[in-house]
C-alpha cells in the first residue's frame, strides 16, 4: 500500500509539471513514462493516472493565466482570459477546478447507470454525425451576423479535416493552439493589454448556479467516453448551445468534462474493454484491469482530486502575484516562440504551417466578433465526416 | 476595421488553401513506393497507400495485410477501432518500420481509410 502510496505521489509530482508546460499533453507524458518506467504494470497504472488527473487539473494554470492551452482545456481559454482582463483569474481557477473536483461526484453517481446505458451506445453512435449537424445549425444561427459565423465554422472546420489527414505526429497540438492560444495572444499583444492586481479573495459560490453545468457534465462526459471520435471540448461547445451558460458555469463545466471523461474513460476499459484516452490505452497494452485494481484506481482517482485541487489553488494564488510583476506582451511573445519550437519539435515544419493558418483563422474569428466556442468546428467536422453514414 | 476584417478573411482562405495545396504536393511527393518499403531500415518513417488483402483480428491491436506486401501492418486498436476495415478497402498509412521478435513490421502512426 505504501508503494502504491509513493507512486501516487509521484504522478501527482509529474501532473504538475505536464499541466504548468504548455503543450505538453498527458497523453504524450505518458508515452515516455510508460517507455523508462521498469517497475511493475499496476505500478505504472497508478502514476499514469494520478498524473492525468493532477494534469487536468493544473492545466487550467497556463490555459487561464497565459492563454496557452492544452487539447482538453483550449476552450477555457476564452472565459479564462475574460476573467484575467479583470483580475478575476483566481476566481476562473477556482470554478474550473470546482468543475474537475465535481468528476468525483459525478463519477460515484454514473458508474451504476453507466453499466446500463452501454447497450444503447450504438444507436446514439448511428445519429452521432445528424446530432452535430443539428447542434452545428444551432450554433451559427445563434450568432448576429450569421454569414461570418458560417464562414468561420468552415475555415476552422475544414482546417480540421485537413490537419487531420497530413502526415504528421500530434496533429491536434498545433491545431488547438493555433485557433485558441496563440490568436489569443497575438490580440492581446496588438491591443497592448497589461494584466491588472488581480483578486485573491474568498469567493462566494451560489450552489444552485453550479448545478445547470453539473447536470450537463453527467449527460454530456458519458457520451464523449463512448464515443471515439467526440471530444471534450466539443461536448462542452454541444453543452453550451443546449443551455446558455455564464463564463464561470462555463468554466466549471469544461473543468468538470475533462476530468470525468479522463476517469469514465477506466469504465470503458474495463466494462468494454475499450480505451478511450491515451492514459487507458497504454495501461489497457500492460495489464487486464480487475474489478479490485479498479477499485484501486478509482481510489487513486479521489486522492490526486483532491490533493490536485488545493494544489492547484495554490500555484494560482502564485500566478496571481507574478503575473501583475511581469510585462504580458513580452511573456505573450515568449509563450508564442515556445509553442512554435514544441510544435517545430513534435509536429514537424507542416505542424508549424497548420499552426501559423490556424492562429490566422482565430485573429479573424476575434476581429468578425464572432463567437470562438464556433472553432470548435474544427473537431466538428471530422467527426460528422467520421460518423456520416455514406 | 472592415478593412482589417477582410484582409484577414483573405488571408485566412489563402492560407488554408495554401495548405490544401501543400497537403496533396506533400502527400505524392512523400508518398514510399510498395515495392521499396521491403528496404527500409528498423526506424525509419513511411508513408504509402496500398489495398488491404486481408485482417487479422487480435485482442490489442489489428493485423493488416496489404496487395503486393510483404511487411505486415500492425495497428494497435487505440484509437483506431472505429474505422471500418474491410477487405479491398484502400488505406493511406503513415508509420514507422519495425523490428519485433526478428520479424520487419510496419508500425502504423496514422492511418486513413480512403476508399471502402
Amino acid at each position: 500500500m505504501i508503494e502504491y502510496f509513493f507512486y501516487l505521489i509521484l504522478g501527482i509530482f509529474l501532473g504538475i509539471i505536464t499541466g504548468l508546460l504548455p503543450g505538453i499533453h498527458t497523453n504524450l507524458a505518458s508515452i515516455l513514462i510508460s517507455s523508462f518506467f521498469i517497475s511493475s504494470p499496476t505500478n505504472l497504472a497508478i502514476i499514469l493516472i494520478s498524473m492525468a488527473i493532477t494534469n487536468s487539473f493544473i492545466d487550467f494554470i497556463p490555459s487561464i493565466y497565459l492563454g496557452a492551452p492544452e487539447q482538453d482545456s483550449s476552450l477555457s481559454v476564452l472565459p479564462g482570459h475574460d476573467l484575467l482582463l479583470q483580475g478575476k483569474a483566481h476566481r476562473a481557477v477556482i470554478f474550473s477546478s470546482l468543475g474537475a473536483l465535481s468528476s468525483c461526484i459525478l463519477l460515484v453517481l454514473l458508474f451504476p447507470i453507466f453499466y446500463f446505458f452501454l447497450p444503447f451506445y450504438p444507436t446514439i453512435e448511428k445519429i452521432m454525425s445528424f446530432l452535430l449537424i443539428i447542434i452545428a445549425i444551432i450554433l451559427i444561427s445563434k450568432e448576429k451576423q450569421m454569414f461570418s459565423a458560417l464562414l468561420i465554422f468552415l475555415l476552422s472546420g475544414f482546417l480540421g479535416v485537413l490537419t487531420l489527414q497530413l502526415p504528421m505526429q500530434q496533429p491536434l497540438l498545433p491545431l488547438l493552439s493555433g485557433l485558441f492560444g496563440a490568436s489569443t495572444m497575438l490580440f492581446s499583444i496588438s491591443k497592448k493589454s497589461f494584466i491588472p492586481k488581480q483578486e485573491i479573495e474568498k469567493v462566494e459560490i451560489e450552489k444552485r448556479k453550479l448545478f445547470a453545468p453539473f447536470l450537463l457534465s453527467f449527460i454530456f462526459s458519458p457520451l464523449c467516453s463512448i464515443l471515439p471520435g467526440l471530444s471534450n471540448n466539443e461536448a462542452a461547445t454541444i453543452s453550451s448551445s443546449i443551455k446558455k451558460l455564464d463564463r464561470e458555469q462555463f468554466l466549471f463545466l469544461t473543468g468538470s468534462i475533462s476530468t470525468l471523461v479522463l476517469s469514465l474513460s477506466l469504465f470503458t476499459l474495463f466494462f468494454i474493454n475499450k480505451a478511450r484516452t491515451g492514459t487507458t490505452a497504454i495501461i489497457s497494452q500492460t495489464l487486464n484491469l480487475t474489478p479490485n485494481f479498479l477499485l484501486i484506481l478509482i481510489i487513486v482517482i479521489f486522492i490526486s482530486s483532491m490533493l490536485s485541487f488545493f494544489l492547484v489553488l495554490l500555484i494560482s494564488k502564485i500566478f496571481s502575484k507574478i503575473i501583475t510583476k511581469i510585462n504580458y506582451s513580452l511573456l505573450s511573445i515568449f509563450i508564442l516562440i515556445f509553442l512554435s519550437i514544441i510544435v517545430l519539435f513534435f509536429s514537424g515544419i507542416i505542424g508549424l504551417l497548420v499552426f501559423s493558418t490556424a492562429t490566422l483563422i482565430g485573429i479573424t474569428c476575434i476581429f468578425l466578433n464572432v463567437r470562438r466556442s464556433l472553432l470548435m468546428s474544427c473537431l466538428i467536422l471530422p467527426t460528422i465526416f467520421l460518423y456520416l453514414p455514406i | 476595421m472592415k478593412k482589417i476584417q477582410i484582409l484577414l478573411l483573405l488571408l485566412s482562405i489563402l492560407s488554408l488553401l495554401f495548405l490544401f495545396i501543400f497537403y496533396f504536393l506533400v502527400k505524392e511527393s512523400q508518398k514510399t513506393n510498395i515495392e521499396d518499403l521491403k528496404n527500409k531500415l528498423p526506424g525509419e518513417k513511411v508513408f504509402f497507400s496500398g489495398k488491404i488483402e486481408n485482417i487479422y483480428e487480435k485482442d490489442r491491436s489489428i493485423l493488416i495485410k496489404i496487395q503486393n506486401l510483404s511487411l505486415p501492418l500492425i495497428i494497435l486498436k487505440y484509437p483506431y477501432e472505429n474505422l471500418n476495415f474491410e477487405k479491398n478497402s484502400t488505406i493511406q498509412v503513415y508509420g514507422k518500420i519495425q523490428s519485433y521478435q526478428n520479424q520487419t513490421q510496419i508500425l502504423v502512426e496514422k492511418i486513413t481509410l480512403m476508399k471502402i
